[in-house]
């Protein structure tokens, strides 16, 4: 008893300093979580993307004037001339029959975790994907995503004879590197720009990056 | 600021951290007054009009003058001449139409602030201004959009859908599925004076700035932040 109270102001203190150790380790952690958790939940839990419609509407018109080109050019003793014209309504009508559904197809779906596109064949793990980068010159947006080097990286299959369809490229070399083409995105019927479509992006990358961490976390503790 | 702040924290002495509170203070202090920013296009409507006018008298006249002369000229300059006039009339009547919108865009309201909220000209009830990240302004040839980055989807503001009608009013939509919201307004007036680009950066950027500082420092003390709410 004497001996217990004896000892106890320096083990009172170093249990004291260990509590309040403990205590701040333990709000510095809630605190992380709750960052991590408003990272995570500046995204929508799911969003859902299509191609735009611009070839719904650009097909016609293209098909318009190949007609009207190969209905003015038409001379039988010049079968080149014509065998051009057709040629190119051939094309613009493969593209207006494409599209014909342009818009309303989802092939593409972020998620917290994880990315969805149709020709791949498994989910691409956001928490991998280290850069994105948007580009679009009218014809074709073409989404970058550079993934870390060891990333698992899923297998494309091609999408054959699609004009302007949506495909999605994984390359391993220079670097890890994963290519989703498609005719514009949009998302509930809105058309995404270039900056839209970068800031969802890595709005999701970041929730993703995130979730990894805060997973990490709650498993240690 | 939002993403470094618990990083920072922690590699920080005592010094450091009581600096950084006392910043965070005095920019939570900021502004207390409130304003209403409104759109300036009358301007920009006149001279919509007087081109609009210009390329439809020009149109007109050479329609009319085409029918004139139609018997003694070709088929093919009449049809040529009647084409562009038509033409240029067509594209005085659209002048013509933007201008009768931009005048009724004129002196609309496209923002009302106060040191806590933010209220768009189409939202049903203002945002209070902590869940904006931050803000663009861009310049373009003729109007200046302005683009506010939301700080989580769910706290994007809820708003009137904006067509054709957004011409003539400044309507803002939600975009990027929800991270960002964009408006575009000829000129911004407040209380009367028109606002330069930078000015209306500054201006901005205070009641923006103050509130997330606010925010930051009722992260960090919330039984604080609460005595606040009390207090007011």
């Amino acid at each position: 008893m004497i001996m217990s109270e004896f000892n106890d102001p320096l083990s009172e203190l170093s249990g004291s300093l260990g509590q309040d150790y403990e205590q701040s380790r333990a709000a510095q952690r809630d605190r992380v979580i709750a960052e991590l958790k408003q990272v995570i939940e500046r995204v929508p839990e799911q969003s859902e993307f299509t191609n735009s419609r611009r070839y719904r509407i650009w097909g016609p018109v293209l098909l318009l004037g190949a007609l009207i080109i190969t209905a003015v050019t038409f001379n039988p003793e010049r079968l080149g001339a014509v065998a051009a014209g057709v040629f190119i309504t051939l094309i613009a009508a493969a593209v207006t029959w494409q599209h014909r559904n342009a818009g309303t197809q989802v092939f593409m779906r972020l998620t917290r975790r994880q990315l969805f596109v149709d020709t791949l064949d498994a989910p691409v793990d956001l928490a991998e994907v280290e850069d994105v980068s948007v580009k679009d010159e009218g014809l074709v947006m073409v989404q970058t995503l550079e993934m870390t080097s060891e990333a698992v990286l899923p297998k494309h299959h091609v999408v054959k004879l699609q004009f302007f369809g949506n495909q999605a490229m994984v390359l391993k070399k220079p670097r890890p590197q994963i290519r989703i083409m498609s005719a514009g995105l949009a998302s509930n019927g809105r058309k995404l720009g270039n900056e839209e479509v970068l800031a969802l992006l890595a709005a999701y990358r970041d929730a993703a990056h995130a979730q990894r961490q805060l997973d990490l976390l709650q498993n240690d503790g | 600021m939002r993403n470094g702040n618990w990083i920072c924290c922690r590699t920080m002495d005592n010094g450091e951290r009581e600096a950084h509170l006392a910043y965070l203070q005095a920019q939570a202090d900021g502004p207390t007054d409130s304003f209403v920013l409104l759109e300036h296009s009358l301007g920009k409507a006149l001279a919509c009009a007087v081109i609009g006018l210009l390329f439809g008298a020009l149109g007109i006249w050479l329609t009319t003058l085409a029918v004139r002369f139609s018997p003694g000229a070709s088929s093919g300059v009449i049809w040529l001449m009647s084409g562009f006039g038509l033409g240029l009339a067509g594209v005085g009547v659209a002048g013509l139409a933007c201008a009768v919108v931009l005048y009724r865009r004129h002196g609309k309201r496209v923002l009302s602030v106060t040191p806590d909220t933010l209220c768009f000209a189409n939202a049903q009830a203002p945002t209070p201004l902590d869940s904006f990240d931050g803000f663009e302004v861009e310049q373009g040839y003729f109007t200046t959009r302005l683009i506010f980055t939301v700080s989580a989807f769910s706290h994007a503001p809820v708003l009137a859908p904006a067509c054709f009608r957004a011409l003539a009013s400044p309507d803002a939509v939600v975009v990027a599925g929800g991270l960002r919201v964009r408006l575009w307004l000829c000129t911004p007036v407040v209380a009367g004076r028109r606002l330069g680009l930078q000015e209306l950066v500054d201006l901005l950027y205070a009641y923006v700035q103050a509130a997330q500082a606010r925010r930051t420092l009722a992260q960090l003390f919330p039984g604080v932040a609460r005595l606040g709410e009390a207090a007011r």
